[in-house]
């Protein structure tokens, strides 16, 4: 599903010195499997989600999904790919806030070329959210704004998707909610889920781990 | 959710800045619209009103006062003229029509006009179309009169009625009625969105009998160009029995007429038709040059006259307009102001829909909608606007300048103006659009 080789990506800082941020040599995540990667801050996990994302081009390297080698990709052909194959959960929800929730699944779904009313409603019950499919987002309390992201990530049936600390702004209770959630989603729907944590307790939750520091070889 | 669901809901989310920009571009065109309808309309009713007034013969004075008090009921007379002059005029072997004209009264404002019957039965106001009446007849005897269109609306004078005039060409709060003579209302005529729509039109007898004219000065004076343009005797004991005895008159009251001294019967401007058009600047010539059976008057061609003021009124015009499009390109601009102005509080929203896989086009698009929809809604709204100024201002300008406009004549250049605002703002919108065009997705994440 998900195979990266020498992956290489280096930043230019304001005096023009360049760091290297990502060194990866190998890395690979099944079909339909579920992993979750820790690391300190600071250790480019992030900068690594939008990699594979393809919000950001590497320096170098090679990132396949579903056998596309993304990096090869133009930036539009890489915007193309990302609405159809890969789903994007954020720390911070990154909902539109002007927009209802169901307006909110629906742009999800616009830019993959889509629209299907009837699957967003169907997304939208499974999350549990089908009675508040004309609030504003901001009206919603912060479970069921993260509840709003997964169902805008998963409505185009990505093989992969990506949470970057999904569970960052939220209370005990609510991070098990969400995490159960995603991995029950993933499940059903066989996508797989790269999920980066910091938080010890969700870590436990997944089979399949991985220590960041390990896999990303910073070059100094 | 298509891509215009996304700008309209951005737009609504802005609703106070959104409103206001498309307001300034709404007055913009707007202001652009009306003056150019207003200027437009004016002229063409100018045009139009006095194409059917081949040459004007009045006192001597300024040509301009004699068009606009002859064929618009602007503004008082220069002078009257003897009434010699018009049968001189009529008896040329060269006049294919004259009519005289005298200002009388007024009634509620509407001016009381001294004539012939020959204004209705020969006059052609425009090529082919002559007054009609919408009920009843001409006028035959004296203080008979016809009321045009407007005054019937205006005064709810109907055939039959009967009015008192006021002194006057203006109604003023203690202008004086001439409460001897009742004129009676004999017929109404049609619309012809003309000047003499709000006029009344009498016999030329009924005036001096009211007035017994002031014997006609030869040299024109400053001041005989204010508010009273005759001597009005008030004592004067008319010989005539009041109106009933007009009963049985065919012509129109004669033996009043000769009981007014000769010089003593003045007209205000005679109406020309020539018979060909091979006359016109002789007989102009032989009249402007004293030459013409020793008649002290001008002779002028009303329509060369309107186009001279409108040379005059075309100059404050133009920096009306001018004034009016530098309105229009700052409220364009305001547009790029504004959104240029929300791109950094939207590089978040921006950097979200490109994480959901819209494309920098798709980004550069919708700012290029916002600018042109804001702008398309402003224009024709302004368009409307504009219009819809005039349409309201009409009566007021009617009142004003004697002519009709209805704010509904439309012109090509409008659409140019429209299509041109809309893609002024279609490119202003291109500076903000290449700004979110290039936001930064991973940083505004």
């Amino acid at each position: 599903m998900l195979e990266i080789k020498n992956l290489k990506h280096n930043y230019k800082s304001p005096d023009n010195k360049e760091f290297n941020i990502l060194n990866i040599e190998f890395f690979n995540l099944d079909k339909s499997d579920q992993m979750a990667v820790y690391g300190r801050s600071g250790s480019g996990k992030t900068t690594f989600i939008n990699c594979i994302s393809g919000l950001i081009k590497p320096t170098s390297g090679e990132i396949k999904i579903n056998s596309q080698n993304i990096v090869e990709l133009s930036e539009s052909q890489r915007d193309k790919f990302r609405s159809k194959n890969t789903g994007i959960i954020f720390q911070n929800f990154n909902l539109l806030k002007g927009f209802t929730v169901f307006e909110n699944i629906l742009i999800g779904m616009k830019f993959s070329g889509r629209t299907d009313k009837k699957e967003a409603e169907k997304i939208l019950e499974r999350v549990g959210l089908e009675n508040k499919k004309k609030f504003k987002t901001g009206k919603l309390s912060s479970g069921e704004q993260q509840r709003v992201a997964i169902a805008r990530a998963i409505v185009n049936s990505p093989g992969l998707l990506l949470a970057d600390e999904p569970t960052a702004n939220l209370d005990i209770k609510n991070s098990d909610n969400i995490i159960n959630l995603i991995k029950e989603i993933c499940s059903e729907k066989n996508i797989s889920l790269l999920l980066i944590t910091h938080d010890k307790e969700i870590l436990e939750r997944f089979d399949n781990k991985l220590n960041f520091e390990e896999l990303n070889k910073q070059m100094s | 959710m298509s891509i215009f669901k996304i700008v309209i809901k951005n737009l609504t989310q802005r609703k106070l800045s959104s409103f206001l920009t498309m307001l300034s571009v709404l007055l913009g065109t707007a202001l652009i619209i009306s003056i150019v309808t207003i200027r437009e309309e004016t002229q063409r009713a100018f045009d139009q009103s006095a194409t059917g007034y081949e040459l004007i013969v009045g006192p001597k004075g300024s040509p301009v006062q004699l068009t606009l008090s002859t064929v618009f009921h602007i503004g008082f007379p220069i002078n009257n003229m003897p009434f010699k002059t018009y049968e001189l005029l009529k008896n040329d072997k060269r006049v294919k029509l004259a009519i005289p004209y005298i200002l009388g009264d007024n009634y509620k404002n509407h001016r009381i006009i001294g004539t012939t019957r020959e204004i209705f039965t020969e006059f052609e106001y425009v090529k082919g179309k002559k007054y009609e009446l919408s009920e009843g007849k001409i006028f035959e005897k004296e203080f008979e009169s016809v009321i045009g269109s407007d005054v019937a609306e205006k005064t709810g004078l109907k055939t039959g009625d009967e009015f008192t005039g006021s002194h006057g060409i203006e109604s003023f709060e203690f202008a004086e009625e001439h409460s001897d003579h009742n004129f009676k209302v004999t017929g109404v005529m049609k619309k012809t969105y003309t000047p003499n729509d709000k006029v009344i039109f009498t016999s030329i007898e009924s005036v001096w009998d009211i007035h017994h004219y002031a014997p006609v000065e030869n040299k024109e004076t400053p001041e005989s160009k204010t508010k009273e343009t005759h001597n009005h005797n008030h004592d004067h004991k008319h010989s005539h029995t009041d109106k009933t005895d007009t009963n049985n008159t065919d012509t129109i009251h004669s033996h009043s007429l000769n009981e007014i001294p000769e010089d003593r019967k003045t007209v205000s401007a005679v109406l020309i038709n020539l018979k060909s058009p091979v006359f016109f600047d002789l007989l102009r010539r032989q009249i402007n040059d004293d030459k013409f059976e020793g008649i002290n008057a001008q002779a002028i061609i009303p329509v060369m006259e309107i186009k001279q003021l409108f040379d005059i009124i075309g100059n404050i015009n133009s920096i009306l307009l001018f004034i009016s499009y530098l309105v229009v390109i700052v409220a364009v601009i305001s547009i790029l102001v504004s959104i240029y102005n929300t791109i950094n509080e939207r590089k978040n929203e921006i950097a979200i829909m490109r994480s959901l896989g819209a494309s920098r086009s798709n980004i550069f698009s919708i700012i290029i909608l916002e600018g042109l929809i804001i702008s398309f809604i402003g224009s024709i709204l302004g368009f409307i606007c504009g219009h819809l100024i005039v349409y309201l201002l009409s009566p007021l300008i009617s009142e004003k300048t004697g002519v009709y406009i209805t704010g509904l004549v439309f012109n090509i250049f409008e659409l140019y103006l429209v299509s041109g605002t809309i893609i002024l703002g279609i490119l202003v919108s291109i500076i903000p659009a290449i700004k979110a065009y290039r936001t930064d997705v991973a940083t505004n994440l």
